[in-house]
């Protein structure tokens, strides 16, 4: 996340990222705490291989901050740019269902 | 990718003459020197694909605030070349005055590339044409 905002990190440069706020899965947990939507990851297994779902977590913490966590379907629209070869899909739908309304009282940013 | 000199623009005209000195007449723009680089979605994944080949990619991005912008004052919409494809979709005007608009864009690739991607360069783009992005097929 840059500013807040989901990009794709293989398509940003660095340099043009400077003095942006950068977040990544890396800063999301609060020392051994997990954040909810890591947590929910966890509970709801919304992974098999794991590849994916660094990504899959951050564009889900964004996906709720956007507002964009109101159903299923909303969900599967808004998550559409995160491919899993594992298709854990259901479960990726469970789990920020799960973490949606902890995550939207966070704090923006 | 090859490696290339990156300048951030500060004035849109400076950042225009620097792009037309390099312009190519008999070739596509896409094979001029310098190459502008606005929301990096095209230009980045071709420049990985070592399809384009820029010395020089100018940033564009810092002109965002006076080059984004989204106005539909006397029944024309106007839009911004560096407005984001998702800024413009989740515009209230938009959505009110110009749904198809806001419709169509958020059809368009993912969230993440939508956040990314600007109405100018989305216009630009000539990935449309299969053959631009193989290099060697260009060259047959």
């Amino acid at each position: 996340l840059i500013d807040g905002r989901r990009v794709q990190s293989c398509l940003t440069l660095a340099l043009a990222a400077q003095d942006q706020q950068i977040s990544t899965i890396e800063g999301l947990a609060k020392g051994d705490e997990l954040h909810p939507m890591q947590q929910a990851f966890v509970d709801q297994d919304a992974f098999q291989r794991g590849y994916c779902t660094p990504g899959q977590i951050m564009s889900a913490v964004a996906c709720v901050k956007e507002g964009h966590a109101n159903s299923d379907e909303d969900i599967r629209e808004n998550m559409s740019g995160n491919i899993c070869r594992c298709a854990a899909y259901p479960n990726i739908v469970a789990a920020v269902k799960q973490a949606a309304p902890a995550v939207s009282s966070e704090q923006k940013g | 990718m090859r490696p290339f000199a990156y300048q951030r623009a500060t004035d849109a005209s400076a950042a225009l003459a620097a792009l037309a000195a390099t312009a190519p007449s008999n070739e596509p723009l896409s094979e001029a020197a310098i190459q502008p680089l606005a929301g990096g979605t095209t230009l980045v994944d071709l420049m990985k694909l070592d399809v384009m080949r820029p010395s020089t990619v100018i940033d564009i991005n810092p002109l965002a605030s006076s080059w984004s912008t989204i106005n539909s004052e006397g029944g024309n919409l106007r839009l911004g070349a560096l407005a984001r494809m998702s800024d413009v979709a989740a515009n209230p005007e938009i959505q009110h005055n110009y749904p198809v608009v806001a419709d169509a864009l958020k059809l368009a690739a993912s969230p993440q590339l939508r956040n990314m991607a600007t109405l100018g360069g989305n216009v630009l783009q000539r990935s449309a044409m299969h053959l631009f992005s193989r290099r060697q097929l260009r060259q047959l």
